[in-house]
C-alpha cells in the first residue's frame, strides 16, 4: 500500500473511506472506488481535497470520488457532491473551469475497410474543426445568436440547421439546462465565448475516430445504435473561454460570499455561497448557461464531422447518428435517495459522468428500460467504453461514475520522457493516426501518462457504478 | 529570478522567484504566456495598460493573471514584457503590457490555460525574495 494510503480505511473489495477527521472540520466521511492496483498511483493531495469537500455546508451522505480520482483544484478530479438545497452551498471548484466539458459518441455504418484513405479524412477533419490554442469559429454569430445559444443550448444549434431534432434526445438533459440565465454571464465571458463557438480547444481535448471492436452486451448495444465491427466518431470538449471567464468571475464573487456567510473553507478554490442565495443563483444562472453553450459546441462539431463525412461516402445526418452526448464538470439539481428518502440536491460531478439507471427520470423513452449510455474516453492509444447507467450508481453515488482514465504523470514528466513524435510514430505503427497541432502536444496526452482506461472501468464494472456495453478502439486523433 | 515547473499530475504547478512583488508578477505572467504561446519574444507593437486592487496579495496574483489572461485571449496578443509596479498597501497592481499581435502560424503551438487556480497559491517572502506557486488549470 501506497504512503498515500496512510489513515484510509478499506470497507470492501474496490471501496475505501476517508474517515471524519482525516482532515478538520469534516462533516461527513470521504469515500472512493479503486481497485488495490489502482492505489499505487493515487496523490495524496487527491485524498486531502476529498476530505476538504466534506467540509463544505450541507453536504450529505458522504464526499465521494470515482475510480479516476486524481489531485486536481478544489474538488478532486473524478469527485462527486451532493448539497442540501437549503442548508447546502454551490461552488465553482466542484465544477471546474471547463463547465461542461464533456464528451459525445456519433455511431457510422462504416467500417475500417472504409477508411482506406484514414489520413486524407483526419486530415479534412483536422481542417474542418478549428483546433489548439487561438484557434477561432468559422460560424458568424451575432450577440443575439449567443444569447440564445446560452438558454437554448444544443436546441439553438438545431435549430440554426446544425443537426436533427433526434440528436436533442441524445443528450444528457436533451442539450440544455433550463436554470440557465445568459444575464449572469459576464460581458468578459461572452466576448472570450463569441469567436471561439464551434472550436475545439486545445489539452485534453480531442476528436477521435475509433473502431466498436468489442460488444459486451448486444442487445443494450442495439438499442444504443452500437454495433460491432463500425467506426464511431468520439468529440470531446467544453465551454471554451466562455466557460472558463464564467469560472473565473465566479470564484472572485462567491470568496467575498463565502466571508459574508461565514463559511470556513481550507482551500479558496471552494469558494462557494448557499444554494439559495443571491451569488448562489446568479452562479448557478451563469454555470448553466455555460453548460448550455457546450451542448452547441459539440453540436456545431458533429455537424462539421457530419459534413466531412457525408460527402466523402454519401452518408445524411440520419445516417450519423448521435448515440449520447454526456456532462462530466456540472452541477445540477436532481432527485437522489438520500439515506432513506428522496431529496432534491445540487449534484456536483468534478471530472464525473452522470449514469442515470433504468427508468431514471429524464431519460429518453426507448432507452430508459436499459439505463442512460455512459460515455468513459480512453488516451489516443487506449480503448473507450460505452456503459449504462445503473441502480446501483443511482443508490450509491448520486447517479454518477467516472469520466476517463485519468493522469498519473504530470505534464513535465511526459515532456521530460518522453519524445511526441516517438509517440506519434508508436501509435502509426499500432494503426492509430495522430493529428496536433505540434509533437509536445502528443508527449504531454501520450497514452502511458494515463492509468489503464480498461482498469479503471473494470472497477467500474466491478463495483456496478456502470455496466460494460462495448469497447470502441482509436484509429485516428484529433488532439487540440 | 526563475520559473520552475512542479510536479502536478493534471494541471501546470509554478514556483516563480523574484527579488520583488513587482518582478514576481511580471515572471507569473511570463510563465503564462509561455505556457499559451512558448515563444514569446517580440517584436512588441503596442502596450496595453492594466491596474487592478484586490484585498490581499494572493487575491491580487489571482485577479491580475486571470486578467491577464483575458486580455490575451480575447483580443488575440501575444505579451512579450511585463512594466509593473506593485504596491502591499493596498495590495494593488499598476503599468502596463508591452506585446504584439498572435499569429497563428508562430504562437498556435502552446497549452491553452482555461483558468488560474487559487488551490495551492500562495506567495511567501523569505531570505529577501519572494516565492510564489501557482498552478495553471489546462
Amino acid at each position: 500500500m501506497s504512503d498515500s494510503m496512510k489513515g484510509v480505511l478499506r470497507t470492501g473489495p474496490y471501496e475505501w473511506e476517508l474517515p471524519v477527521g482525516y482532515v478538520s472540520g469534516m462533516r461527513v466521511p470521504g469515500r472512493f472506488f479503486l481497485s488495490e492496483a489502482l492505489t499505487g498511483t493515487l496523490e495524496e493531495g487527491a485524498l486531502r481535497q476529498l476530505a476538504n469537500v466534506a467540509t463544505l455546508p450541507g453536504i450529505r451522505c458522504c464526499s465521494l470520488a470515482m475510480p479516476d480520482i486524481h489531485w486536481g483544484y478544489g474538488f478532486p478530479i473524478g469527485g462527486v457532491g451532493a448539497f442540501d438545497l437549503t442548508e447546502g452551498v454551490i461552488s465553482p471548484g466542484g465544477v471546474g473551469f471547463d463547465i461542461n466539458c464533456g464528451v459525445r459518441l456519433m455511431a457510422t455504418p462504416l467500417t475500417e475497410a472504409d477508411l482506406r484513405e484514414k489520413a486524407a479524412v483526419i486530415e479534412e477533419l483536422y481542417r474542418a474543426v478549428p483546433t489548439g490554442v487561438g484557434a477561432r469559429s468559422t460560424q458568424r454569430l451575432g450577440k443575439n445568436d449567443l444569447t440564445t445559444m446560452l438558454i437554448d443550448g444544443a436546441r439553438w444549434a438545431v435549430e440554426a440547421g446544425l443537426g436533427v431534432e433526434r440528436d436533442l434526445e441524445r443528450c444528457e438533459g436533451f442539450g440544455r439546462m433550463e436554470e440557465a440565465d445568459a444575464s449572469k454571464v459576464s460581458a468578459k465571458a461572452l466576448q472570450r465565448g463569441l469567436p471561439q463557438s464551434g472550436t475545439l480547444g486545445a489539452g485534453n481535448h480531442f476528436l477521435e475516430l475509433q473502431v466498436v471492436d468489442e460488444v459486451y452486451d448486444t442487445k443494450v448495444a442495439a438499442a444504443f445504435g452500437v454495433e460491432a465491427g463500425t467506426v464511431a466518431v468520439m468529440i470531446h470538449c467544453g465551454s471554451r473561454g466562455l466557460g472558463h471567464q464564467v469560472c473565473t468571475d465566479y470564484i472572485q464573487v462567491l470568496e467575498a460570499a463565502t466571508k459574508r456567510y461565514g463559511i470556513a473553507l481550507p482551500d479558496r478554490q471552494l469558494a462557494c455561497a448557499p444554494i439559495d442565495s443571491p451569488e448562489g443563483r446568479a452562479y448557478f444562472g451563469a454555470m448553466a448557461a455555460a453548460a448550455n453553450y457546450a451542448w452547441a459546441n459539440r453540436q456545431a462539431i458533429m455537424h462539421r464531422v457530419r459534413q466531412v463525412l457525408g460527402q466523402r461516402y454519401g452518408l445524411s445526418p440520419e445516417d450519423l447518428p448521435l448515440v449520447y452526448d454526456v456532462a462530466h464538470n456540472i452541477a445540477k439539481v436532481e432527485e437522489h435517495l438520500v439515506v432513506s428518502a428522496r431529496e432534491r440536491v445540487c449534484v456536483h460531478r468534478k471530472g464525473a459522468t452522470r449514469a442515470f439507471g433504468p427508468g431514471a427520470p429524464g431519460l429518453p423513452t426507448d432507452l430508459a428500460p436499459y439505463g442512460q449510455p455512459v460515455i468513459i474516453p480512453g488516451s489516443m492509444g487506449t480503448p473507450s467504453f460505452l456503459l449504462r447507467g445503473t441502480d446501483e450508481a443511482m443508490s450509491r453515488t448520486f447517479g454518477s461514475t467516472c469520466h476517463g482514465a485519468g493522469r498519473v504523470m504530470s505534464r513535465s514528466g511526459a515532456k521530460k520522457h518522453l519524445a511526441g513524435a516517438e509517440v506519434k510514430e508508436a501509435l502509426q505503427r499500432d494503426g492509430i493516426l495522430v493529428r496536433a497541432p505540434n509533437d509536445a502536444a502528443i508527449a504531454e496526452e501520450a497514452p502511458s501518462v494515463y492509468k489503464s482506461s480498461t482498469e479503471v472501468v473494470r472497477v467500474v464494472h466491478e463495483v456496478g457504478l456502470g455496466r460494460l456495453v462495448a469497447r470502441l478502439r482509436p484509429v485516428g486523433v484529433i488532439k487540440g | 529570478m526563475s520559473i520552475e515547473e512542479l510536479e502536478h499530475t493534471a494541471d501546470l504547478l509554478f514556483r516563480i522567484r523574484a527579488p520583488t512583488l513587482s518582478d514576481l508578477f511580471s515572471e507569473a505572467a511570463r510563465a503564462l504566456m509561455q505556457t499559451l504561446y512558448r515563444d514569446t519574444r517580440g517584436p512588441e507593437t503596442g502596450s496595453w495598460p492594466i491596474e487592478l486592487e484586490a484585498a490581499d496579495r494572493e487575491s491580487l496574483m489571482y485577479n491580475f493573471l486571470s486578467e491577464v489572461l483575458f486580455l490575451s485571449e480575447a483580443d488575440n496578443l501575444v505579451f512579450c514584457g511585463f512594466e509593473l509596479v506593485v504596491t502591499v498597501s493596498p495590495p494593488a497592481v499598476a503599468g502596463r503590457l508591452v506585446g504584439r499581435s498572435f499569429d497563428p502560424a508562430r504562437d498556435a503551438g502552446g497549452t491553452e490555460v482555461k483558468g488560474i487556480s487559487y488551490s495551492d497559491l500562495r506567495i511567501a517572502e523569505r531570505d529577501g525574495e519572494f516565492c510564489l506557486e501557482v498552478l495553471f488549470d489546462v
